[in-house]
């Protein structure tokens, strides 16, 4: 159900239609300094933030047109406030929620704030919207405050209740997805496919933020990954306080099989940095045969909860533990690629066949759009 | 003209310009069109660029050219090109210092040229021109008149209230 708007806004088209005249290109162009289309484009793509977007979008219409694309094509909520906007905005105007193919929900929430009791509606309608729309990458991604003792956050908790309050059989994902991040909670009680018996938007591209050491993925747990199993290509695993083996990202002996995946990241993360020899070096006691249920592994990706490391020269204790877990890795996995992801962007990146390691950036966004073999 | 490492670039109001042919092919247009023309005295006309413009874009390409070899090298790939295009030099800086018609006018012209690391230099320096800036301020800043009535403004700021959030 649509929110009402202010009686003083007038609708699109009526604004439209309020236009005197519309501008000739000619005419346009000429007024600012002659900068064809696609240069502006361009100097949105740079300008960066929507913050910045929405400004350029609001100095006049000629700039509104252009700004407007990139702002409406990659969007990132970042408060209750913002999502109550957007999912208004795309209600009123369908276009715009036909042009976004990036969305972000993402933000820790204010323990002074309060979830109010129409927050999952706003979520269910914005999810409703973009149903026919072309949304590839989805993230829903709303973090308890901090130093909380629940670990799962208020909206979520009343996103979850409200399924169960109206009977649903949960939150249709939009077909067009391709990469989703979420919380594993949430994939498993909440998102469904958008007409009951068809299997999930076919997904390339799944990032599941589990509040455990281990995530259970099993058929039991994540019925609804077993119809897409085969499309499955990159797989993200971030567990909280862990500190076993990479390879130890699942404790069940009967996980899920997902024959196409390429690339898994595993994810450790603590509420403190820690050091190597807080973890648990011991990879034989994984219950997860990965060759058997990943057999299409390629690359792996693990990201430790580890302070700063300043120095990875041989020798050093951080240097020592790398290469401990490489050798593992690599008797027990027939994977290319083994890297290890250090703040501040930096890697250390093995190939099956070299001695050496490469020291390198991390490729941003190496889960959504994996090419290694650039970096 | 007799050396064939250098050519004649006629502006549009005729001001004629000699280059090096190294210089001259950072732009893909001309590239293109020296190799359809083979070897050559004839020079070219730039019917679109005006000679101070002319004299800024040679100046640019002139001290690039050593960049333009480098991106050629194998080990160079898209990536690491945009990386150093992405903070604007102290010189770049210093080129773009000029009155605000002429500076768009390079873009204009770099983008007619197909002269991608002008162009995005040019971008770059435009776009953090508008950073942190109000409409209202980036309308002073650029001489734009703003053509939304103030319902259409109020509309418009309420559709977009999401982005501004934070």
């Amino acid at each position: 159900m649509a929110k009402k708007k202010q009686a003083s806004v007038p609708a699109r088209d009526e604004r439209k239609a309020t236009v005197p005249t519309r501008l000739s290109r000619a005419e346009m162009q000429r007024r600012y300094k002659h900068l064809p289309p696609e240069i502006w484009m361009e100097i949105c793509r740079l300008v960066g933030t929507q913050k910045e977007l929405a400004r350029l979008a609001q100095v006049n219409k000629y700039l509104e047109s252009i700004a407007s694309r990139p702002l409406y094509k990659n969007v990132t909520l970042r408060s209750l406030k913002a999502l109550d906007s957007f999912s208004a905005t795309i209600a009123e105007y369908p276009d715009r929620a036909a042009s976004t193919q990036v969305l972000r929900l993402e933000w820790v929430e204010d323990k002074r704030i309060l979830t109010p009791k129409s927050a999952p509606q706003w979520f269910v309608e914005m999810v409703n919207n973009l149903r026919d729309g072309k949304v590839e990458h989805l993230a829903v991604l709303v973090f308890p405050p901090a130093h909380s003792k629940t670990t799962i956050s208020n909206f979520d908790q009343a996103v979850q209740k409200h399924v169960k309050t109206l009977r649903l059989k949960g939150i249709p994902l939009p077909k067009s997805v391709r990469t989703l991040e979420t919380q594993a909670h949430l994939f498993k009680d909440t998102f469904v496919p958008v007409a009951p018996g068809q299997p999930l938007a076919p997904l390339v591209a799944l990032s599941l933020r589990a509040e455990r050491r281990f995530l259970h993925l099993t058929k039991k747990n994540f019925p609804e990954i077993v119809p897409i199993a085969k499309t499955l290509r990159r797989l993200r695993i971030s567990l909280k306080n862990a500190r076993d083996h990479p390879l130890r990202f699942c404790d069940y002996s009967q996980p899920l099989s997902l024959p196409n995946v390429e690339y898994l990241e595993v994810v450790h993360r603590r509420p403190r940095p820690m050091g190597p020899l807080d973890y648990t070096t011991q990879a034989e006691v994984t219950g997860v045969d990965v060759n058997e249920h990943l057999p299409g592994l390629r690359v792996l990706s693990w990201i430790p909860a580890w302070e700063d490391v300043q120095d990875l020269k041989p020798g050093t204790e951080h240097r020592a533990f790398i290469e401990h877990i490489r050798k593992d890795v690599f008797k027990t996995l027939k994977i290319r690629t083994f890297a290890v992801v250090l703040p501040r962007e930096r890697c250390v990146r093995f190939e099956a066949s070299d001695e050496e390691p490469d020291y390198s950036i991390v490729p941003k966004n190496s889960f959504d759009d994996l090419d290694w073999k650039r970096i | 003209m007799g050396d064939s490492n250098r050519l004649t670039l006629v502006a549009s109001d005729g001001g004629k310009f000699v280059v090096d042919k190294e210089v001259v092919q950072m732009s893909v247009l001309l590239k293109n069109m020296i190799e359809d023309l083979g070897e050559t005295d004839e020079s070219i006309p730039i019917p679109n660029v005006t000679s101070p413009v002319l004299t800024k874009v040679i100046e640019f390409c002139e001290n690039h050219r050593t960049d333009a070899a480098r991106t050629d090298g194998p080990n160079v790939d898209g990536d690491d090109a945009r990386m150093r295009t992405a903070v604007v030099s102290d010189w770049d800086r210093q080129f773009f210092d000029v009155d605000q018609d002429l500076m768009f006018e390079i873009i204009v012209a770099a983008n007619y040229l197909d002269i991608k690391s002008l162009v995005d230099v040019g971008c770059k320096v435009v776009a953090d021109m508008i950073k942190g800036k109000s409409p209202q301020e980036i309308r002073d800043l650029f001489d734009i008149v703003n053509d939304f009535s103030p319902e259409e403004e109020a509309a418009l700021r309420k559709e977009n209230e999401w982005a501004n959030d934070r």
